[in-house]
């Protein structure tokens, strides 16, 4: 028997398959919590982002549509923009640590990565690494750590307005690269 | 490049750096109210996302506490029935007998806190019972096999959960002849108390269902209308031996469930 697939499980779930749903929790609420926890560095509040999640998905106000990628990247997407919703409103929260998340960042995929998700990943990095060392950290910095401008700046020891041309163009070069 | 594919451009880069959440705030409110009904610029953020969301595979996955399926499980699958009273300081004991119905809904509050506080606990529980949710099959007519002396039971019912584990209790309801049976499968007595069944109908106090020791018997006919309504929440509380001394749940909540229809 092959396994239940993600997208699947998330159409279940729209019909409010209880089932579905505790399954759809274990297979996905590790990874949605890591993505939170990363950029809120809060447990608790990292909880919240993952239970919000849920309960949209639950009540209709997040709908999965295939056409915008694979369910694991829509959960993925959905929990990092809440988490920065939460991270910006409340600045205060915003990390203090010295941890210098620039430094090392492990782009390999966590184990439980779907083949096709692997595959995506794999076309993104040979992108992003044609780009200059300097405009790569701050995307990923960005994305992953949900890092402002100015926080890259200060971690980088580089002006704002040259984080923010390589941001800029970086960009470019990757939406010219992935061609679409 | 055309001046069409440069305001393209130029739009995606502006939609990519909004996903990326970087630059600054005000300057972006300004262009993000005007760019909000555009659609390319709509269209240019859900492809961002797209195009961003891979990296999300070098996150590495953290496991949650049991008690944040529990808290999700509470506002979702189980979510309980709206309530409407501030809780006061609803005194334990014979005098909630005498309460009138402000009292009455605060000693519900009371109830569903308590069942949320169990679930946020679930872990750190210090009960000898299944601390797990489970849904709590009610089959309306006659139809969960008491076993008859002599007969082989011609009905079998089914309860599918993600974990596949035991239920703790089948809860049956019989409308026609007016009985209710409980049958404890996967569940474990607590010395020296008695596990007793209510009924939490919307807006009204909670109505007794008897202890899960009784198997059998007619319920009491202020259940009756709330078991025709879909959905209706019952929970497992555990009580003095003989059951709750106040005609309210007093102890512990430790099982919740809803009925559905049988059939």
């Amino acid at each position: 028997m092959t396994e239940t697939t993600v997208e699947e499980l998330l159409t279940r779930v729209s019909r409010q398959d209880a089932v579905a749903f505790r399954a759809l929790y274990d297979r996905t609420a590790p990874k949605l919590l890591g993505i939170a926890l990363r950029i809120l560095k809060r447990r608790d509040v990292a909880e919240d982002v993952v239970q919000d999640v849920f309960v949209k998905l639950w009540n209709g106000s997040a709908v999965f549509d295939p056409v915008l990628g694979s369910g694991g990247a829509f959960l993925a997407t959905i929990a990092r923009n809440r988490a920065l919703d939460l991270l910006r409103r409340k600045s205060e929260q915003v990390s203090t640590d010295d941890t210098e998340f620039d430094t090392l960042v492990d782009l390999t995929p966590s184990p439980e990565t779907t083949a096709a998700d692997r595959s995506d990943l794999r076309a993104l990095l040979a992108c992003l690494d044609q780009l200059a060392d300097g405009p790569r950290r701050a995307i990923l910095a960005a994305y992953l750590d949900g890092a402002s401008g100015e926080e890259i700046a200060s971690r980088l020891k580089t002006p704002i307005g040259t984080i923010k041309s390589w941001i800029h163009r970086g960009l470019a070069a990757v939406r010219e690269c992935l061609g679409r | 490049m055309s001046d069409d594919d440069t305001r393209k451009s130029a739009i995606s880069v502006f939609a990519g750096e909004v996903v990326l959440g970087t630059g600054n705030r005000d300057d972006r409110s300004v262009v993000e109210a005007r760019l909000a009904s555009d659609p390319l610029y709509q269209t240019e953020l859900r492809a961002w996302e797209r195009r961003l969301a891979p990296l999300s595979a070098v996150v590495k996955p953290v496991e949650p506490d049991a008690a944040l399926w529990a808290r999700i499980e509470a506002a979702t699958i189980l979510r309980p029935a709206p309530v409407e009273a501030p809780a006061p300081e609803a005194r334990e004991g014979a005098s909630v007998l005498t309460l009138d119905r402000d009292t009455m809904l605060a000693a519900r509050n009371r109830l569903l806190e308590r069942r949320l506080g169990r679930w946020r606990a679930a872990t750190a529980a210090s009960l000898a019972l299944a601390a797990s949710l489970v849904g709590v099959v009610v089959m309306r007519p006659d139809l969960l096999p008491i076993p008859q002396p002599t007969a082989v039971a011609e009905r079998y019912v089914g309860v599918v959960n993600a974990s596949g584990e035991t239920p703790p209790l089948i809860v049956s309801v019989d409308l026609a002849k007016g009985e209710i049976s409980l049958r404890p499968l996967a569940l474990q007595p607590v010395d020296g108390k008695a596990l007793e069944l209510w009924a939490l109908p919307e807006n009204a106090q909670p109505v007794s269902l008897g202890l899960v020791s009784d198997g059998r018997r007619p319920f009491a006919e202020a259940a009756r209308k709330a078991f025709t309504k879909a959905g209706l929440a019952i929970a497992v509380s555990v009580e003095p031996v003989g059951g709750s001394p106040t005609g309210l749940p007093t102890g512990q909540v430790i099982l919740t469930g809803k009925l559905v229809e049988a059939e």
